[in-house]
């Protein structure tokens, strides 16, 4: 009886190790084979669906929670509505379709031009590494300079992204790749002059392409739009999601603009190596340099023209004179709760925000370096985009360019002078 | 000779005819035809006497929500966001004129009433209601900080309401939540009273800093006695 139990538990043991053998070497593959044009293959039953990092049903409950449908198409969800649905908004006002006067579209319509729209969410999966994912929520940077407004940074952890980037690229399988030709660098470049990628792709850290003037038909200037920086492509897709989707972008992602220039595999191969490969020669960004505070007078009319009403009233402005719900930063969304901040007025400004414990603060409080609150969540702004330290105070604007350096000495001027009327 | 009924209904049905024919080419008038759209003048009213009491007007701010509205006394508006912000709006201006609405020039005396404050009688009572006026706002919209200033201003003007305007005022001085220059003037005033000399320039210092104008910061009109 006991020789029994031994056998079936060495048995087990036996067929634990041939097990987990497996597993690591389907982890481990993705970054040691060369590039392939063998590897061209759309998901078929070659499929590699690896073990999500994350837990995807709490990444479902996290993407909701976050409203990511507020922005993106393809997150399990349907679109918010429109009240809340940032680019189905923008897109009526530059349609014109949108309910309010013709003076109102007017006045909006410049505002909204250049932040139309947002990536879907669709098949990500089969598109970009989940590690990369979670890292992207973590700390998200600007991947498409033609586009104005940026991911968030939400208030999520680590444990919060992880689960939510298992959720976004469960059910889209990696294509198996098969061991075949090297794709060849310079053929790539040479390749991606003569398709003109650089039309809508920017890559930086390269020498720049020949063909690189923004289209200006409207379509291809939507597309150009969405097309990232291809700096980023090497930690965003891996080897083998990169060559199938370069081999038939559609048959990756439905909706993308990326059209299919029916590359052979070797081209593929060839325009894979060179986005991968080629060293690249990033500048660092040229440190921010702070302006001292201006000795004339800033009124509150000169500060709420240049910098308030334009950029902080449209997420924090007060839903009973404005209509609507207040904005997310006054009455909560995206995952942040109801701060209650409005740039409505001088005095709405001055009744400062709710914090976590749900009382009332200024939003000129003293920070232990002694810098007011909002002018280091403008300044905080310059550190996300550059990729410098994450600082605790959450840059603003959210989502969008830092403000220049002049307005943000507009508004420590007006805070350093009393906050006048 | 007679009309027979069918006659009068023929002729009837064919002057309608022709007048809607004629009609279609009738641009007499400007040729289009534009809907006659009923705008609330007090919304734009309403607006501008908050510009005109952000700027330190507080007469004119009230003059023109009692033109506008003669029996917001009354009212003690719930849920119209208009009439609850032209309240708000003569709840203050009564607050910052300590009671006494010099309007005699602009307004009707039997519209005015005892908006005009000439006795203390008649302040007391503008006070009281200011005060009043305040508390149901904040009841309804809890925690505002600008709204408590508003309130601590008015009870600073009271009789009897200066410990509990000291106690708003400095909770929010404490931490620099005071919405505006004349909320810092109330409570430079309060700490005088309390023999506070510095505490009373600190807060005089902000109001100055804050205030658009210099008279907003200037000593308050006195009172009836």
């Amino acid at each position: 009886m006991a020789a029994r139990h031994w056998l079936r538990s060495v048995l087990l043991l036996l067929m634990a190790m041939v097990v987990g053998a497996c597993a690591k070497r389907g982890h481990g593959r993705a970054h040691e084979r060369p590039l392939s044009s063998a590897a061209l293959a759309v998901p078929t039953q070659q499929e590699f669906a690896p073990v999500p990092l994350g837990d995807a049903a709490r990444g479902r409950e996290l993407v909701e929670r976050f409203e990511c449908n507020r922005c993106h198409e393809g997150t399990g969800f349907a679109s918010a509505p429109l009240s809340k649905n940032c680019f189905a908004c923008h897109e009526q006002i530059i349609d014109g379709k949108f309910p309010v006067s013709a003076a109102a579209l007017a006045r909006f319509r410049p505002h909204v031009v250049s932040a139309r729209e947002a990536p879907s969410l669709i098949a990500l999966g089969a598109r970009l590494e989940e590690r990369w994912v979670v890292e992207y929520l973590l700390a998200p940077r600007d991947l498409r300079p033609r586009l104005t407004p940026t991911m968030p940074r939400l208030s999520l952890d680590r444990s919060q992204a992880t689960d939510i980037a298992a959720y976004l690229t469960a059910g889209s399988p990696t294509p198996r790749a098969l061991a075949g030709a090297t794709g060849n660098p310079r053929r790539g470049r040479e390749l991606m002059e003569r398709k003109g990628c650089a039309a809508c792709h920017s890559f930086s850290g390269v020498p720049q392409f020949i063909t690189s003037e923004v289209p200006s038909e409207s379509a291809m200037a939507r597309a150009a739009a969405l097309a990232p920086d291809l700096r980023f492509t090497r930690d965003r897709f891996g080897t083998d999601r990169l060559l199938a989707f370069l081999s038939n972008p559609r048959a990756i992602k439905a909706d993308t603009r990326m059209p299919n220039f029916d590359l052979t595999d070797g081209e593929v191969a060839d325009i894979a190596a060179y986005i991968r490969d080629t060293p690249l020669s990033i500048e660092p960004d040229a440190p921010f340099v702070r302006l001292p505070v201006l000795s004339r007078r800033v009124s509150f009319e000169e500060v709420n023209r240049r910098v308030f009403s334009r950029t902080c009233h449209h997420c924090h402005t007060d839903a009973q004179s404005a209509g609507g719900d207040g904005g997310p930063g006054n009455t909560g969304g995206f995952g942040f709760g109801p701060r209650g901040i409005s740039f409505s007025s001088h005095a709405s400004i001055l009744a400062g925000y709710v914090d976590e414990q749900g009382e009332r603060r200024s939003l000129f409080e003293l920070l232990p370096d002694g810098t007011p609150r909002l002018v280091a969540a403008l300044f905080a702004r310059h550190d996300e985009t550059r990729m410098a330290a994450q600082n605790a105070v959450r840059g603003m604007p959210l989502a969008l360019p830092p403000l220049p350096a002049e307005e943000i000495q507009l508004v420590e001027s007006w805070v350093a002078q009393g906050k006048p009327l | 000779m007679t009309i027979s009924k069918r006659g009068i209904q023929m002729v009837a049905v064919s002057m309608s005819v022709v007048s809607l024919l004629t009609a279609a080419s009738s641009l007499a008038c400007g040729g289009d035809w534009y809907p006659e759209v009923q705008i609330d003048p007090r919304i734009r009213g309403v607006a501008e006497a908050e510009k005109a009491l952000a700027k330190g007007n507080s007469v004119a701010a009230a003059g023109s929500v009692v033109r506008m509205i003669p029996q917001i006394e009354r009212l003690r508006p719930k849920t119209d966001p208009l009439l609850i912000r032209a309240e708000r709006v003569l709840a203050v201006a009564i607050a910052r004129e300590s009671g006494r609405l010099a309007l005699e020039q602009e307004v009707p005396a039997d519209v005015l009433g005892h908006w005009l404050g000439k006795t203390k009688l008649d302040q007391d009572k503008n006070l009281a209601w200011s005060v009043d006026a305040l508390r149901r706002e904040l009841a309804a919209k809890k925690d505002d900080p600008g709204l408590m200033t508003e309130l601590g201003e008015a009870l600073s003007k009271l009789d009897g309401g200066q410990d509990e305007a000291r106690t708003i005022l400095e909770s929010l001085a404490a931490r620099d939540l005071i919405g505006s220059a004349q909320g810092y003037k109330a409570l430079a005033e309060l700490r005088l009273q309390k023999g506070d000399d510095a505490g009373q320039k600190l807060a005089m210092k902000r109001c100055e800093s804050m205030a658009s104008t210099s008279k907003v910061c200037a000593s308050s009109a006195p009172r009836a006695s």
